[in-house]
């Protein structure tokens, strides 16, 4: 496929670091680690340890519990569990968090032992494998990866998605500069338990580096099927759907999912903790962050040990040049702020920007919208968000729906585009959870009226019932002689005094 | 045949009923509210239109200039044209119930719409043929429907415009009908 | 003169008729739709059957809607989002009416219970299991908030509260898969 460009998007997106990238800095082991038990898609994890437990690298501390959906949770050093209880980090919502002080041993879990082979063993075994070892998707989706890999059959192409677009973040990039081989034996591990026809390795354009390692990993394995594609340099080239849409032609269903034309996608990350899994045993207790913003001394990628808090990473990155004004896990486009740094990092994470004044700056005074349609061409998924937001303005649930609130991605093009810093992206994401709330409401009444219904059937056709047989009993009483009658509607009853009314009990 | 485009052209820009000629105002602004509104009004309102403009002419061709009884031709044409929207709301009634709705009081209301007799009219003082009515009534109906449907547009986007508190609701409304009207001088000359 | 003024009369006469028939044919051939208007309208109603409106059930009040009965800002189940619904549909403003939370749910204190089967055939939606001498308890999923078990217990042991939104026809234990 040619690198030929798309229509929608945003093009020179500023504070990409491209270049020959260091390898990652490996952050120490902090004093606490806190492990949120949240870090999947799903209901959170349940414990599998008590307070004041002695733990080692890589142990299991978490389960899925009863959900189907879920993922497990390791302790990414050794040491002793302090407390199990919800924690608030950042401004966030407060969530279940195991804390464990760590010994400095990092003693290594015995269970965590290579794999030698994971192409000999049947592919149901290499997804358990998976699964035990937690890997959710480390794009940021966290959907455990397991499960994704497990699809109806009929997977043709799986998409190792490289593209990473948003400012700022260059994590994904780093890795394919220093671990293509790995990524690659992930990706390979991964199309096996598919048993996908084509593996294609994306990455950007600007990427020159990572593209290099990506076909030198390439030229060491020989498979044919595996191949690489450079993709536009435009943002949000990296989402999903877009990605699949570019590199396979076909777009995915609005209302489906990838697997519904033959496609899995998974981040190069993701990849990356597949191969840790067999080559090296050891479940998903680690990340490469990248650490950046004009108010640290460096921008560095460091690998982060999962529950590592932010505030020990800072030291990492050479420390802080002044307060950051503002700090953002992900990226400025799509990150969630936080109002300091006593966060850990959690699966999620996939960069930590702390900014200064200027170069984050909060768009101005919000001002009504000119039309300038500015919006429109800029969107990855088709949408008009001047229109969207205009719905969105006076609750017209219907017509969101149908004109595709519930396609869009919350890349925040329309945003960084808009002449009027109208928040758009925000807007949309309330409008997405009135649209959801209106289908259960819609569901709900639809069952409550079939009920209704059954109930009432069922309570004419008991009166009706009731009906006859008092009609049966009177016309025997009217029929013969009032004994003969009597005696045949004691019978009936199966008394043999008269006493009660007739009719069941 | 050029007579009778020019007639359907005339009508429906150069002297469109609603922004030239200022009749139907009423169902105008009174169906305008949403577009749904709008389209049903203004399939009624061609029907009677296209309807009575026939008829009258029919009428005073055939029976009343006949019998030279013109100095009925006013009754006659407010008998027909009250038929005519009785039968519209019959059918309308029956065939789109929650268009009745919508309409409301406005339906039966298109019989006192002065674009209706007005055209009525306007037909039997000129010397048209009756095919020429025909185009006339309902170059008129398409020209108010063109009209209205558009104008329903323009109210939808004010709803959720910046409007200044003073302007609000019938103000801007007649401020824009009047904007439109404007825009349509520009066809002036066009036939 | 004479004859111009029965002429004139016999005319308009002639007119009045035979437009007075293709009327009556009319009617005949095109009969009033009144079942579309309350299906539609139906829909739009909660259908927690509570009659809180003063109909019993929500299709006596959606026909009691459509022939201008009833007055859209009367249904508290359904509560604003009900309303504006209503509003759009019927074309008729009127004062907005209170907001309830559409997610309320009874809830039956097990310790209180005397299993005496009143509540039972008083949920219109049979949301209750239970049997006589056995604890009832309420089907959350399925129960839409309407009420009307709460008088008819003998302890008052049934509780109205907030909700979380729910998957109605959910049985089973479900993980909350975005």
């Amino acid at each position: 496929m040619s690198t030929a460009d798309v229509s929608w998007g945003i093009r020179a997106v500023p504070r990409k670091q491209l270049a020959a990238l260091p390898p990652a800095v490996v952050a120490p082991v902090p004093d606490k680690l806190l492990i949120p038990l949240q870090q999947n898609v799903g209901p959170a994890s349940v414990p599998v340890v008590v307070v004041g437990e002695q733990v080692s690298k890589g142990q299991l501390i978490a389960t899925p519990g009863n959900s189907l959906l879920g993922s497990n949770l390791h302790a990414s050093s050794s040491g002793a569990v302090t407390a199990i209880e919800a924690r608030s980090f950042g401004g966030q919502r407060p969530v279940n968090t195991i804390e464990i002080t760590t010994d400095g041993l990092d003693t290594l879990h015995p269970d965590c032992r290579p794999v030698d082979d994971p192409f000999s063993l049947p592919p149901a075994d290499v997804l358990l494998h998976i699964a035990q070892a937690g890997v959710v998707g480390l794009g940021g989706a966290l959907f455990p990866a397991a499960i994704k890999l497990n699809p109806a059959p009929g997977i043709d192409t799986l998409v190792i998605n490289g593209a990473e677009c948003e400012p700022y973040i260059n994590c994904d990039n780093q890795l394919l500069q220093h671990a293509a081989n790995s990524v690659i034996h992930g990706a390979r591990i991964m199309q096996y338990a598919l048993n996908a026809a084509t593996v294609i390795i994306a990455c950007k354009a600007e990427m020159q580096d990572a593209a290099e390692a990506i076909r030198g990993a390439l030229d060491d394995v020989a498979d044919p099927r595996l191949r690489l594609t450079i993709v536009p340099d435009v943002y949000p080239a990296g989402g999903e759907r877009q990605l699949i849409e570019y590199l396979t032609g076909k777009q995915v269903p609005h209302d489906g999912l990838p697997a519904d034309i033959g496609v899995i996608c998974q981040n190069v990350g993701t990849a990356y903790a597949v191969h840790q899994a067999f080559a090296d045993g050891l479940p998903l207790i680690s990340r490469v962050v990248t650490l950046s913003g004009d108010s640290l001394k460096q921008s560095v990628n460091a690998l982060v040990r999962i529950g590592t808090p932010v505030s020990n990473l800072i030291e990492v990155a050479g420390g802080y040049l002044q307060t950051p004004a503002r700090m953002i896990v992900g990226g400025p486009l799509m990150g969630i702020p936080l109002s300091d740094d006593n966060v850990p990092v959690t699966k999620a994470c996939n960069c930590i920007i702390a900014g200064d004044a200027g170069s984050l700056a909060p768009a101005g005074p919000e001002l009504p919208c000119i039309r300038c349609g500015d919006c429109i061409p800029v969107c990855p998924a088709g949408l008009m968000p001047n229109l969207l937001l205009d719905l969105q303005k006076r609750a017209d649930i219907g017509g969101l729906e149908k004109h595709g609130i519930l396609d869009c991605i919350e890349c925040g093009c329309c945003d960084y585009v808009c002449p009027s810093a109208i928040p758009l992206t925000h807007n949309f994401k309330a409008a997405k959870q009135s649209v959801w709330e209106q289908h259960l409401l819609t569901l709900r009444s639809k069952r409550a009226a079939q009920r209704f219904a059954e109930h009432e059937v069922r309570i004419t056709q008991r009166q009706e019932e009731e009906l006859t047989q008092l009609q049966a009993q009177t016309s025997d009483l009217n029929a013969s002689s009032s004994k003969d009658a009597l005696q045949a509607l004691l019978q009936r009853v199966g008394k043999q005094a008269p006493d009660d009314s007739g009719g069941d009990s | 045949m050029s007579e009778l485009i020019l007639i359907v052209i005339g009508t429906v820009l150069v002297n469109n009923l609603v922004l030239t000629r200022f009749l139907g105002l009423c169902p105008f602004f009174g169906s305008s509210s949403s577009i749904e509104a709008a389209f049903g009004m203004s399939m009624a309102t061609t029907f009677v239109l296209t309807i009575a403009s026939a008829a009258a002419w029919m009428l005073q061709t055939w029976v009343l200039e006949p019998l030279q009884i013109e100095y009925l031709s006013l009754i006659c044409f407010i008998l027909v044209i009250a038929a005519t929207v009785q039968f519209t709301e019959i059918f309308v009634r029956s065939a789109y119930p929650m268009l009745y709705r919508m309409l409301g009081i406005y339906l039966p209301l298109i019989t006192t719409n002065c674009a209706v007799l007005g055209v009525a009219l306007l037909v039997t003082r000129s010397e048209h043929s009756l095919l020429a009515a025909l185009l006339y009534g309902l170059g008129g109906g398409l020209g108010f429907s063109l009209v209205i449907v558009l104008f329903a547009g323009l109210r939808d986007r004010l709803e959720t415009a910046d409007v200044p508190a003073a302007f609000r609701g019938g103000a801007i409304a007649l401020i824009t009908a009047g904007f439109m009207a404007l825009g349509f001088m520009g066809f002036a000359g066009l036939v | 003169m004479n004859d111009s003024v029965i002429t004139a009369a016999l005319v308009l006469g002639a007119i009045g008729i035979a437009l007075a028939l293709v009327l009556v044919a009319g009617r005949r051939r095109f009969a009033p739709d009144t079942n579309t208007p309350v299906e539609r309208v139906n829909q739009l109603l909660p259908q927690t059957q509570c009659g809180q409106c003063g109909y019993p059930g929500c299709r006596p009040f959606a026909e009691a809607l459509v022939a201008g009965e009833a007055n859209i800002n009367e249904c508290p189940p359904g509560g604003e989002p009900t309303r504006q619904a209503l509003q759009q549909l019927l074309g008729e403003p009127t004062a907005t009416v209170e907001p309830i939370s559409p997610w309320l749910v009874a809830v039956i204190d097990e310790d209180i219970c005397i299993g005496c089967a009143l509540c039972i055939p008083a949920c219109p939606v049979d949301a209750i299991v239970g049997a006589n001498k056995f604890t009832h308890t309420v089907v959350t999923n399925e129960c839409t908030g309407c009420e009307l078990c709460v008088p008819v217990c003998p302890v008052d042991c049934i509780a109205i509260e907030s909700g979380q939104p729910r998957q109605p026809g959910l049985v089973l234990p479900q993980g909350s898969g975005a």
